[in-house]
Formats: C-alpha cells, sequence, structure tokens
C-alpha cells in the first residue's frame, strides 16, 4: 500500500468510534479488553442499584437554577473547565472550518454531550443534567459521578451542588484502584538517549505517582503514568515510525508498576532516567489522578512531534495545578526535555534524582578497572571456571569483588533482548555465588552523574554566517527546528549523535541572489566507540535536498544517504570514525536522473574543552553518471555560551570538472 | 496497621498462596518466571522511540491485574502484588548477593519487613544466597519458598512467615 493512502485510511480510523480503533489496533489483547469491559459492567450494574435507590438530590437547588447559574457565571469559560475537557481555542486554519473550541480528546465517549468535543458549554450542561440523573452512566457504565469525579470538585465548588454523594459508599471500583495508587507525590520521569541510537534522542517523558511524603516510598512499586500509542507489536510494520509522525495510531493513557518501565528502558534500552520532583500539593496530585480516572481509556490521536507522550503529560499537570498552561508553551513541537525546562520555569521542580542504566552502571565499573584487569575480566565472561584459575587466585583480595560484579553485568548486559540461556543464567549464576562469598566491602563503587540534558543547549537553532567560495563571497542564514549535530556542545548529550530535523540554510550569493542551499527533512548519526566489551555499530542516514556541482553545474537535489562502518576513542575525548557511505540523489545534471552514489568517509572529533573539532574526508563515486566528489573539511565549533556559538570551517572540494575551497565563519545561537 | 501488614505477608509466604501460585493465578502471572528469564518481545527501536508502544493499554488494567492475575494477595504500599517481584528477580539476586540495593529493599517492603528487621533480613539473605538460589532455574516461586524457609530458621524473621 502506498504510504499516502495509509496516511488518509488511518485519518480515518482514528476518527471512527472508539471500539472501531481498538478492533484496528488492538488485536489479540481486546479478549482482556472485552473481559474487562464485561467485569466493569458487572460491577457497575450491580453498583447502580443502591445508588439510585438513594435518589441523588439537590439540597436547594434545583437543577433549572443550577444551569442558569452556570450560564451566567460562563463558567464553560473558565481555564478549569478547558483544562479538564482539554480543549484549545482552535487554530488558524481550523477556525475557518469550525469555531470556536476543540478538544484535543478524539474519542466521543468521553464526552456527555453529543458536540461536546466542540462546544465546551454544551459539555458543561450535559455535566450537570448528568449529575441531577441518578441513573446516568458514563460510556464505560460507571455512573457518571464516579467518573466525572474532578469536574464535580469543581462545580460543585462554583455551584454549591452538594449532591449526596460518597465515592467510599458509591464507586467500589474506583476506591480500590485509588486506594492501590496511593498518590501523595508526582515525580517527571525523563528516560534520556539510549546508546546507538540517535533516533531516541528526543528522549521521553512518564510521571510517577509515589505515597505522600513522610509514608514509606520504594520508587520501584510506586506507579507510572504514561502515554503512548496504542499498538500490537506482533510483527515489524516499515510504517510504524510513518504513522507515528503521521497521526495513524490513536494514543492513551496507561498506568502500569514502575519497575516495569526501569526494565524497559533502564534494563532492555540502556537509557539513564532522571527523575524530577514536582512541588504539586496533595490536593493537586488527587486532582490529577481523579481527572486520569475521568479520561480512562480515551483515545488522543498520537503524533509524535507535537501531541505527544509529554505534551499530554503536562495536559495532566494543567489539570492539576488550574493556570499552569503549560500546554500552551508549545505549539510547533513538544521535545520531552523542554517539558522539564517549562516545568522548572514555572517553578515545579524541586529536586531530582540520577538512575544510571544498568549499561552505564556497567560502564562505570569497566572505567574503574585498570586495562590487565579489564581483560580478565573478558576472559571470565568466556570461562567462568577461571575463577578458580592460578592467575585470579593471585590477584589483589581487593580487586576480585569488583572484577567478579564486572563480569556478572558484562555477561547480562551480552544477554539484553535475548532469548534466556541456561549456559549463560548458570554462569551469571557463578558469578552471583562468587560475589556473594568476598567481604562486603569492593563490591561496590559510584557512579557519576552526567550532564543533565535540560542544562544543555537548547532546542532550536538560527544561525548567519559568512564566507567565501573561491574569491566569491556569500552568507547563509539557518534556521533548524531541533536538535543538535555532531558539533555542537555536547554538554548534556550523548558524544557521538546527531539528530535534526528540518535543518534549512539559504545562501545568499552576489550574483545570484538568495537561494536554498540545503534542506536537510532528516539527519541521524550515531557514532558509539568500540571498546573491549561494547561493539555497535557506527552509522548515518541523512534525507533532503542541496545544492550539487555536477558536470560543471550546480543543482538542488533531492538525495538521501547513509553510511555504516565503525568509530573508536583513543583517549575518550576523541572518536575517530570509518563509514561505507551509499546515496540516491536525483540530479537533472546527469544522463540518468536518478543517480546512485556509493563510497567512504574517515574522520575524527576531537572533544576539547571549548568545543568539538572535526576532520573529515568523504569518497564518492557517482555510478554511471561518470562523476566523483572528494570532499575534505576541518570545522571548528566554539562554545561562547550554553546557547550560542561560533562555528569555523574550511572545506576542499574536488569534484570531475571543478576543484574549490569553501571557507566560512558563522555565529549561532539555540533557542 | 503494621502487623496487619506483616501478616498479609505472611500469609503469602505461607502455603496457601505459594501453593496455589499456579491455579487460580495461572501460569502467566509470573510466578513460574525462571531466573535470568529473557526479554521476549523484540522492539525496533524506531517504534519505541517513535510511539513508546506499551503492553499495558489501560488505566486500571495493570492495577486490576491484566493476564488474569488476581487483585489479591496485594500488597505493600500501594496494593503492589508480589507478583511484581517476578519482574526484578535478576536484580534481587544481584543485591543479595551484593548485600544491597533497591531491588532487595523494594522485596522487603513488599513482604512487610519492618524498618527495625531490615538490616538482619538483609544479613541472612546474604548468608544464605546459594541457599535461596540453588541453581540458575529456579523460579520466582521457588525462590520464595526457599527464601520463607531461611526466614523460618531465623529467631526474628520467623515471625513475617506466620
Amino acid at each position: 500500500m502506498l504510504p499516502l493512502g495509509n496516511f488518509f485510511i488511518n485519518r480515518l480510523i482514528c476518527k471512527l468510534p472508539v471500539w472501531a480503533g481498538q478492533l484496528r489496533f488492538l488485536g489479540s489483547s481486546m479478549q482482556y479488553l472485552f473481559r474487562w469491559q464485561i467485569f466493569f459492567f458487572v460491577i457497575f450494574v450491580s453498583l447502580s442499584y443502591p445508588l439510585s435507590a438513594k435518589t441523588i438530590q439537590s439540597s436547594q437547588n434545583s437543577i433549572d437554577s443550577v444551569l442558569q447559574m452556570a450560564k451566567d457565571k460562563k463558567l464553560s469559560e473558565r481555564p478549569e473547565w478547558l483544562a479538564m475537557g482539554h480543549y484549545r481555542f482552535a487554530n488558524f486554519p481550523l477556525q475557518a472550518l469550525f469555531s470556536g473550541y476543540e478538544s484535543y480528546i478524539d474519542d466521543p465517549e468521553f464526552f456527555l454531550a453529543v458536540d461536546g468535543k466542540k462546544d465546551p458549554q454544551a459539555e458543561l450542561m450535559a455535566t450537570l443534567q448528568s449529575f441531577y440523573n441518578p441513573d446516568a452512566k458514563a460510556s464505560d457504565g460507571q455512573p457518571v459521578l464516579c467518573r466525572y469525579q474532578v469536574r464535580y470538585q469543581w462545580l460543585n465548588k462554583q455551584l454549591d451542588l452538594n449532591l449526596a454523594f460518597s465515592p467510599e459508599e458509591d464507586c467500589e471500583l474506583f476506591v480500590k484502584w485509588f486506594n492501590a495508587i496511593n498518590p501523595g507525590q508526582v515525580r517527571l520521569i525523563f528516560p534520556s538517549s539510549y546508546m546507538n541510537s540517535s533516533s531516541s534522542m528526543f528522549g521521553h517523558t512518564l510521571l510517577r505517582i509515589d505515597p505522600p511524603p513522610g509514608k514509606e516510598r520504594v520508587d520501584l512499586i510506586s506507579y507510572a503514568v504514561n502515554f503512548g500509542a496504542i499498538l500490537q507489536v506482533t510483527k515489524f510494520d516499515p510504517f510504524y515510525a510513518y504513522r507515528g509522525l503521521a497521526g495513524g495510531y490513536p494514543g492513551q493513557f496507561a498506568v502500569m508498576p514502575y519497575h516495569k518501565k526501569v526494565k524497559e528502558y533502564s534494563k532492555i534500552e540502556n537509557r539513564d532516567i532522571w527523575e524530577y520532583d514536582l512541588n504539586l500539593s496533595k490536593d493537586e496530585v488527587n486532582k490529577m489522578v481523579l481527572h486520569l480516572w475521568e479520561i480512562g481509556d480515551s483515545n488522543f490521536d498520537y503524533y509524535f512531534i507535537d501531541e505527544n507522550c509529554s505534551f499530554r503529560l503536562l495536559s495532566l499537570l494543567d489539570v492539576a495545578r488550574p493556570g499552569l498552561n503549560s500546554v500552551q508553551e508549545f505549539t510547533v513541537a513538544t521535545i520531552p526535555i523542554d517539558t522539564v525546562r517549562v516545568l522548572k520555569d514555572k517553578g515545579l521542580i524541586e529536586g531530582f534524582k540520577f538512575r544510571p542504566s544498568k549499561a552505564t552502571i556497567m560502564q562505570s565499573y569497566i572505567a574503574a578497572l585498570a586495562k590487565d584487569e579489564q581483560n580478565i575480566v573478558k576472559d571470565l565472561v568466556e570461562q567462568p571456571e577461571l575463577l578458580d584459575g592460578e592467575l585470579f587466585q593471585s590477584l589483589p583480595e581487593n580487586r576480585k569483588p569488583l572484577m567478579v560484579n564486572t563480569a556478572f553485568q558484562y555477561l547480562r548486559y551480552t544477554q539484553t533482548k535475548k532469548e534466556r540461556s541456561d549456559k549463560a543464567a548458570r554462569d551469571s549464576l557463578i558469578f552471583l555465588s562468587a560475589l556473594n562469598k568476598f567481604p562486603d566491602e569492593n563490591k561496590l563503587i559510584t557512579i557519576e552523574e552526567p550532564a543533565r540534558a535540560e542544562n544543555g543547549h537548547k532546542v532550536n537553532l538560527a544561525s548567519i554566517s559568512s564566507g567565501y567560495i573561491g574569491d566569491d563571497s556569500f552568507a547563509d542564514f539557518q534556521y533548524r527546528l531541533v536538535y543538535h549535530d555532531l558539533l555542537d556542545s555536547d554538554y548534556g548529550f550523548l558524544r557521538g549523535t546527531e539528530i535534526t530535523f528540518a535543518d534549512t540554510t539559504f545562501r545568499w550569493h552576489k550574483e545570484e541572489g538568495l537561494e536554498v542551499e540545503k534542506f536537510d527533512l532528516i539527519s541521524i548519526a550515531a557514532f558509539t566507540p568500540r571498546t573491549n566489551f561494547i561493539s555497535l555499530p557506527s552509522w548515518s542516514i541523512r534525507t533532503g535536498a542541496e545544492q550539487v556541482n555536477a558536470w560543471g553545474e550546480e543543482h538542488l537535489v533531492a538525495f538521501v544517504d547513509g553510511g555504516r562502518g565503525v568509530s573508536y576513542s583513543m583517549s575518550g575525548n576523541d572518536i575517530s570514525y570509518a563509514l561505507l557511505l551509499g546515496r540516491f540523489e536525483y540530479n537533472p545534471v546527469y544522463n540518468s536522473n536518478f543517480a546512485p552514489g556509493m563510497g567512504f568517509e574517515v574522520g575524527q572529533l576531537w572533544y576539547l574543552p571549548w568545543g568539538v573539532l572535526q576532520l573529515d574526508a568523504s569518497a564518492l563515486e557517482m555510478l554511471n553518471a561518470d562523476d566523483y566528489r572528494l570532499n575534505l573539511s576541518l570545522e571548528h565549533n566554539i562554545v561562547t555560551s550554553t546557547n550560542s556559538a561560533v562555528r569555523l570551517g574550511v572545506e576542499r572540494f574536488i569534484n570531475r570538472d571543478q576543484h574549490y575551497t569553501v571557507s566560512e565563519i558563522g555565529f549561532r545561537y539555540h533557542f | 496497621m503494621k502487623i496487619k501488614h506483616s501478616l498479609i505477608a505472611a500469609s503469602l509466604l505461607l502455603s496457601p498462596v505459594i501453593a496455589s501460585a499456579d491455579a487460580p493465578l495461572g501460569a502467566d502471572c509470573g510466578w513460574g518466571n525462571m531466573l535470568f528469564d529473557g526479554q521476549s518481545g523484540f522492539v525496533p527501536h524506531i517504534l519505541a522511540s517513535t510511539t513508546n508502544g506499551s503492553t499495558y493499554n489501560n488505566i486500571i488494567g495493570a492495577i486490576a491485574g491484566t493476564n488474569g492475575c488476581s487483585f489479591d494477595g496485594a500488597l505493600g504500599y500501594g496494593g503492589t502484588s508480589m507478583l511484581s517481584m517476578t519482574d526484578f528477580m535478576d536484580d534481587i539476586s544481584h543485591d543479595i548477593a551484593q548485600g544491597e540495593g533497591e531491588a532487595l529493599d523494594a522485596l522487603m517492603v513488599m513482604m512487610g519487613i519492618e524498618q527495625q528487621d531490615r538490616p538482619l533480613f538483609k544479613k541472612v539473605a546474604h548468608e544464605n544466597f546459594d541457599t535461596i538460589f540453588p541453581s540458575a532455574d529456579v523460579t520466582a516461586k521457588d525462590m520464595l519458598t526457599s527464601l520463607s524457609d531461611v526466614m523460618k530458621d531465623d529467631a526474628v524473621l520467623s515471625k513475617y512467615t506466620g
């Protein structure tokens, strides 16, 4: 199926009623869902009898006067109400089609009014009416008051409803759930990028609900709140990423024990996690959790760029603390780390904790060993029986525990994402049992915290530069939507990684005027130095359009190129890399417009105290086009502040018909 | 309150719950998880990073227990079931071997071990590592049973085993 076709079909599917979307995407997990829906139904039917028998009554106000009062007070325009319904004021292009408000929730079952998605006032009226109707049920079968408790609490405060309603008595399942979560504090969880996958460089955010201060807290068994796309991972679907970008999946909130998330991020994906303490009060936390309950299984469209995990979590916080309006800070893209920045700016973040990934811990253990000790650890992992060998026995007593601990961790690391191996399991236990026998000292080391991502440079970039091509001068204007290239300050970032998106450079030239020099739609690189212990591939991929010199002419050509190879680090402050390159471009100059190319690239990055220096050489043979391209460049990024830098570059370019030198100096600003 | 807590824990460690681990809770619940189990379900990186797909799609499911696992037997704060422990059994074994760690702390809370008994619990578990993990093929249920046996032999910790 064509991607374009998919796009439209999936957009349509997302607009269908909730069950249709679930059928489409949940596959076999539907069974469970159904089972639970039946379970809920039974629970709520049995619950609803005592509730309706009680006859909810208003103390003073009749329903009509309540509705009138709500209208008079214009409650539906209050930020609290708009936040609870996830309403936004429709943006310009949408405004032309619909007037006024629209909710981010793409699920008719969430709303009590038929047109609740676009009409906050109608939703408010329908809510009040259903509060006064003892038989009113939410879409999932619960009594309306049990599901929409945040609405009730707020409306009660505004309108003095004083309905005879007690969650403890009327909402058994809710109470069970609420008590299990035991909310008291909230933490924002930020799993950072992971080794060798720059596409995770954006990170992710989720929330963790912890018990009230003073109560015993064990993070692993607290509950995490995650927003993600609903999909059933049964086979690889090449359109996953595309659908994530284009909004082909519905998204939902999910609650799960935090250790499941730790396992996923820290153990399987090797991502370090930052846990930020938010200073929400107990009331605010309660409100957030109640709101989560009222959202339930409601679908939101999931968009990777803007309406993603981070964006949705902020909307929860906006309900918890009316007036926070954190969602409004994001219009074009929501980069998870920016949510940390926004919450920090708004004074919500009070402290943090670092949770290193298993790989980070292992690397710290490896780094604590001398070279020959590292080699012994490698041998041990191959042959655990060497523990009883002469060499190991002759080592100093205070070094043995550390080496055995490292061997265990490395062995487990090699088993990441693998099915259970009996041998590896046996060997792992041999190391643990050996570790257990050593005296308690010298088994553990402390793990150093890396720089925090929110203290690194910001996401957007603008730069202005000027230089010479041969004797002709030019000026460049660059704007990049996100995020980080190989030469940008590495403070708070993983070294040897690049991910940029929508990176555009305009060039002004005396003769040719202003033209697009380069548009990188996406550019990703991950150079992970190989060590004795870790041998991940280094790779890069880039697509977009750029000016290319070929057969004596310059043209803007669309291209995709990529490389794969290896990289090493000698001193720890450098990365040398070598890649095989492949390229495909549409070049109107050549006889055959679709031109493939092959070549190689070698280079080195130096991480100097004031910035990154890169020396790079590449050679590319354009197949079927009788052309080649040789590049030699030296670039240096001198960091002038967290968010600014001066970049210098000189490049020598040679092809079949031309050779020239480009030199450039520019100022860069991240914002 | 605290005493009640440890009694629930005790009931779990005692035969009824452990014995019934196969039957009403079902094999999917994790009691049969082995030490150093594999991580099934390979997720392509790009998927994980773009959509953060999650195995629990429900606000309530994870707590009430999907996969037909019982809600009962929930203990520790937050209503966490001892089943949770099956997810980080590897870390528990590592922590017991090295004498300390977060997974071990979580286990103690879930078992209702009171503050003052925790250093002792750590020490006893550490000293009996080979009894608790006699082979690499132990399941979560085996581990809890051996741990319970070890605790029964200790004058102080035996109170948690009923």
